[in-house]
């Protein structure tokens, strides 16, 4: 009994000996780039805002580069049409272009988006435009 | 900008929350019985063809979340809806992000979970299979969120996970083997899970301890009055109750089946029980934390 248990535990220390150096070595093939957590500091126009005219552009802006994979524009006409939007590209800041002068009254952008550290995160903000 | 949140708590990010946990638990538990396997080779012979099963299935199971998730993730960026889920567009931004780097990592990983187990091959091939599929697992997990490109903090979250994943994948061999502990070899295999506790949890609280730390920017207080610490509070607590339930099973219930009371038996294997409930919310809770919402650091 005694000399099956030494077999067993010489055999334990062997097989986590062997798992642990190869894990060891798989660790320091681990790349170690930074890259930080996102977080939105600024929008365009800033939310709550009441502009006495159409905005020329609307623009998201961020402490590190995020992909916006939506950005959506709500007014009293309804979806707003962008002539440039924001969708695809890796980057702190973020614009859109709306194709038409904006008709006075309350508007909503909704967002969402992928942080470079792969956290989905999605806001919204409001401004109107003054008659 | 006000509320600008992490995520909001629609159908697709609870859908989210629901994969990722699964993608967790079939992760951590094809991890952990690998290790479990490898330090408890005094196993008896049907026990160990359970857990090889499990540990299987675990891995196809970790396969088939992932894939899931990687569609959820989709629709959610598209704006929450099933059109965005099969976009070649967003599934491509989402497989060139860090959540694809994860996939792929753990896809590898978990992908040669069977390989490890597979008798057919030398030892010396299956431990290092084996060791490959659990580095690439837990280093899946590193690259996604607050622990990516932070070196040190992944070394910690590695060691945290398997660990974790070590004592998870424990609990169902233990339960069976406590329902049968007529013979010395079970109760030697319930005293020899205790004998790994006394390094486990010393490494297991420094490793979760420093992160939540880290996380926390230094901050004890963040536990408190923020909704990341307030989360992670209820987590630590639950992570207490898991450590009391484990210091009760190694210095009382374990030493009084050794010494043939019966009632201990039925104690320790609720017990056991217990402890695996509890780490199905813990598992819940760090998928709400990784979906919902954002650390102080």
């Amino acid at each position: 009994m005694q000399v099956e248990r030494s077999v067993s535990r010489g055999s334990l220390s062997r097989g986590v000996i062997r798992m642990v150096q190869v894990a060891v070595f798989g660790l320091m093939l681990a790349s170690p780039l930074l890259w930080a957590h996102a977080h939105i500091t600024a929008t365009e126009p800033e939310a709550g805002a009441t502009l006495e005219q159409s905005p020329e552009r609307l623009g998201l802006e961020f402490d590190s580069p995020i992909r916006i994979t939506q950005f959506d524009v709500n007014g009293p006409q309804g979806v707003v049409e962008l002539s440039e939007d924001p969708v695809g590209a890796m980057a702190e800041t973020h614009e859109g272009v709306p194709a038409d002068t904006l008709e006075p009254g309350e508007y909503e952008v909704v967002w969402r988006g992928i942080a470079e550290d792969g956290h989905s995160m999605s806001g919204g903000y409001r401004f109107t435009v003054q008659e | 900008m006000g509320n600008a949140v992490m995520a909001g708590l629609d159908p697709w990010t609870i859908g989210r929350v629901l994969a990722l946990a699964g993608f967790y638990a079939s992760a951590l538990l094809a991890v952990g019985g690998l290790l479990f396997r490898a330090a408890f080779p005094g196993l008896p012979s049907r026990e160990v063809v359970v857990l090889d099963r499990s540990t299987s299935i675990a891995a196809g199971s970790g396969i088939v979340m992932l894939l899931l998730l990687w569609l959820l993730q989709a629709a959610y960026l598209g704006g929450g809806n099933w059109e965005s889920a099969f976009n070649p567009v967003l599934l491509g931004i989402v497989g060139e992000s860090a959540q694809g780097e994860r996939l792929r990592l753990a896809l590898i990983g978990l992908v040669v979970v069977p390989v490890a187990l597979w008798q057919g091959a030398p030892r010396g091939v299956r431990y290092a299979v084996g060791a490959l599929g659990v580095v690439l697992i837990l280093l899946a997990f590193s690259r996604v969120g607050h622990t990516r490109g932070s070196p040190w903090q992944s070394m910690l979250l590695m060691l945290h996970l398997g660990l974790a994943a070590f004592w998870a994948a424990a609990l169902s061999p233990l339960y069976r083997v406590a329902g049968s502990t007529s013979s010395g070899a079970s109760v030697e295999q319930l005293l020899r899970f205790g004998r790994f506790g006394l390094l486990l949890v010393p490494l297991l609280l420094f490793a979760g301890g420093s992160l939540a730390m880290w996380l926390m920017g230094g901050r004890p207080g963040a536990l408190l009055d923020t909704a990341y610490g307030q989360l992670l509070s209820v987590k630590l607590t639950l992570v207490m109750g898991l450590l009391l339930l484990g210091a009760a099973n190694r210095w009382w219930l374990v030493p009084a089946v050794a010494r043939g009371k019966p009632e201990a038996l039925l104690r320790l294997r609720c017990s056991i029980a217990v402890e695996a409930s509890l780490m199905t919310m813990i598992v819940l809770i760090a998928a709400v934390l990784l979906t919902t919402s954002s650390p102080v650091r």
